[in-house]
């Protein structure tokens, strides 16, 4: 079926901006898309962010598909909130409603909502569709982090221990020298992942998921839809992937960029825009 | 009145209100119109600089500011000469407690504070603690009142400096600021006193309470962003303390603080404590207590609230409460587009920790995210509060975790 192009507000045509800028200052080599809206916490209905998001993302896609056709590749993803999470150094921690059912990945299913939304786009493979959880990424986060630490801490300067009554905690460094706790413990044996530890992860799995179905790509462009309250731990979480977790990593002469879109409780075509990339963090702009 | 009637009533006072519905009056106040006009002039026509006093403009300038500084110092029961000019209390407190700990530091290198202190004053502290300062942090008794005892005992021979704020900004607690005057007096040590939260909420006599150095701002108290000040004590004709500026360039504000003076804001300034004082002596200060009672009288209906700082000397306008066994995650967020108020929540802070003074008075993580500041104002109204009162046991009972 051929693709129409939808039309799209203020934020969708500041990320397909984005993309043709990234597309025209790589090609040939090959620009490789994340794309994620719909974020959603499965004990509750959709919310109208998750359910907009979901479709600003959808429409960004089809657009830069029209427009770019195979100078890009696009994937689209949703990062589930199933931590049921109350954040806090003390309760960092799971405490998920039993009734919540998952699949064989331990995943919630997406609510009716997002899966009406996203029957409605051919350029849609429900298969192909990257489903994340927060729990998962939480669990793989500190396992990532005691491997690092397992290594020699002097090889990693932005990363030091720090301990004050009796709880331990793990802290990053970012470039602008604030302090950012990745991981606390009152017992060495057991750490508790704090948000940005989480988004770090999910940031890393992205990309390597990402790699993984476009191995052509060069260039890796994650753009994921936040809330506004999240702006803090989104941003943290992207400077520490960058910082840390994909420097570790043989990225080779690839380049991974991330951009966090925030958008306003009062007024979805207003937004806020965090751009880091590999090599370099931007602006914030808006 | 019929069922009809009450319902149509209710829904006309619901569309009378604009939302959301701003209670969040300790975080910042509205610019008051009065305020504005006051400082109008200042931009366009009286435009001059205040240092340049040899020219009208520049004149008319530098008698605005004084004159400003006389209405201030007056409202706090103190000399002009006394009062300095800065962007805002945190620049403030960083002169203050800076400014102390150099001049000081040769007789000795301990500061007693309170461990629930604006992060401008811990911050600060945090950071003379790399330059040698011995900093004792005293942890409030349990209803959030300080612990003065724990003060007396904290005293040594090496101690410069006793700096606790007037009143907290998230619990609201109204510290025994005489007392602690005088015990710090008796004992020869410095006492200062962030009177951000304070400063038009209590009556301020820097006549009677021997306060050696105290702060404020003005966009708490309906005035605008960018401007504050610093209350020095003098005796016998010299300060108290030699404190050194900490922005150096030009002489002004009697060499403490470098910089062209904010004209229209410290206009802006004086007039917003001239109002603060109007309310405080006419009583709309006690309507707003009223309106406060209200909503926490009802809030407290609900099985799961408690309020936090229920010390008896409490600032009339905040209420703080957290909501046990509650998902205070959501409810902040289905909160958010009806009211506008401030949270214990990690997740909202900079820093991704939860409010170091709900932790402080033995609150749980969890129960920290599950709590809100209401802060009142002038302009807030029964009706508003009704509103907010329901919105928030609604939106309680949805989140409650059964």
């Amino acid at each position: 079926m051929k693709l129409k192009e939808k039309m799209v507000g203020k934020v969708e045509q500041k990320l397909l901006e984005m993309i043709r800028m990234d597309v025209a200052e790589h090609y040939p080599t090959v620009s490789a898309f994340y794309l994620e809206g719909g974020h959603f916490d499965p004990r509750y209905s959709a919310t109208e962010f998750s359910i907009d998001s979901m479709v600003k993302v959808l429409n960004v896609a089809n657009n830069a598909i029209l427009e770019h056709k195979k100078k890009l590749k696009v994937v689209l993803g949703v990062l589930i909130d199933d931590l049921g999470l109350q954040c806090g150094s003390e309760s960092c921690d799971i405490s998920a409603s039993p009734a919540m059912t998952t699949d064989s990945q331990g995943l919630a299913p997406l609510p009716d909502e997002l899966e009406a939304i996203l029957s409605d786009y051919s350029i849609v493979k429900r298969d192909r569709l990257v489903l994340q959880g927060e729990r998962n990424c939480k669990n793989r986060g500190i396992q990532s982090l005691r491997k690092i630490i397992a290594q020699d801490l002097a090889s990693f300067p932005q990363l030091s221990l720090a301990t004050s009554n009796g709880v331990t905690k793990i802290i990053f460094e970012n470039s602008k020298g604030v302090d950012i706790v990745l991981a606390e413990s009152k017992d060495k044996d057991i750490w508790t992942a704090k948000c940005p530890l989480i988004m770090a992860q999910h940031y890393k799995d992205t990309y390597q998921k990402a790699l993984k179905m476009n191995p052509q790509a060069g260039v890796f462009h994650i753009m994921d839809f936040s809330e506004m309250d999240d702006f803090h731990k989104v941003v943290n979480g992207t400077e520490v992937a960058l910082g840390l977790f994909l420097q570790d990593e043989s990225l080779g002469d690839n380049i991974v960029k991330i951009s966090n879109i925030f958008l306003s409780d009062f007024d979805m075509e207003d937004y806020s825009i965090n751009t880091q990339t590999s090599t370099l963090a931007e602006a914030c702009e808006a | 009145m019929s069922l009809i009637t009450a319902l149509e009533s209710k829904s006309t006072t619901e569309a009378s209100l604009r939302f959301p519905i701003y209670l969040d009056h300790n975080a910042t106040t509205p610019c008051d119109e009065a305020v504005l006009q006051a400082m109008l002039p200042y931009f366009c026509n009286d435009f001059g600089n205040a240092a340049s006093m040899y020219g009208l403009h520049g004149w008319n300038a530098h008698k605005a500011v004084e004159q400003a500084r006389e209405k201030i110092a007056d409202a706090l029961g103190a000399q002009p000469e006394n009062f300095i000019f800065t962007s805002g209390a945190t620049e403030s407190n960083n002169l203050g407690i800076r400014g102390v700990f150099r001049a000081c530091n040769h007789k000795g290198k301990h500061i007693i504070t309170s461990s629930i202190e604006h992060p401008a004053t811990l911050a600060t502290l945090r950071d003379l603690e790399h330059e040698g300062a011995r900093v004792s942090y005293l942890e409030p008794l349990p209803d959030g009142s300080f612990d003065i005892d724990a003060m007396k005992a904290a005293i040594t021979p090496e101690t410069i400096l006793i700096t606790v704020m007037y009143a907290n900004n998230e619990i609201g607690t109204i510290n025994p600021i005489d007392d602690i005057a005088f015990i710090a007096k008796q004992h020869d040590i410095l006492f200062m006193s962030d009177a951000t939260q304070a400063l038009g909420k209590v009556d301020i006599n820097l006549t009677t309470c021997p306060i050696d150095i105290l702060t404020c701002s003005a966009h708490k108290i309906y005035g605008p962003k960018g401007v504050g000040g610093l209350y020095l004590r003098h005796q016998h004709g010299n300060r108290v303390v030699d404190i050194r500026p900490q922005i150096t360039g030009g002489g002004s504000e009697q060499g403490l603080r470098g910089g062209t003076l904010n004209v229209p804001g410290i206009v802006g300034f004086a007039k917003a404590v001239e109002l603060a004082q109007r309310e405080l002596s006419n009583g709309a200060i006690d309507k707003v207590e009223q309106l406060r009672d209200k909503l926490e009288d009802g809030l407290l209906e609900l099985q799961q609230v408690q309020v936090n700082g229920m010390s008896e000397e409490r600032l009339p306008h905040v209420c703080n409460v957290s909501f046990q066994d509650t998902d205070g995650k959501k409810m902040l967020s289905l909160l958010k587009k009806s009211i506008s108020v401030s949270t214990g929540s990690a997740c909202s802070s900079s820093n991704l920790s939860p409010s170091h003074v709900l932790t402080a008075l033995g609150l749980s993580d969890e129960l920290a995210q599950a709590t809100i500041r209401f802060s009142l104002g002038r302009h807030t109204t029964e009706a508003e509060i009704d509103f907010a009162l329901n919105k928030v046991r609604e939106v309680a009972a949805l989140t409650l975790r059964v």
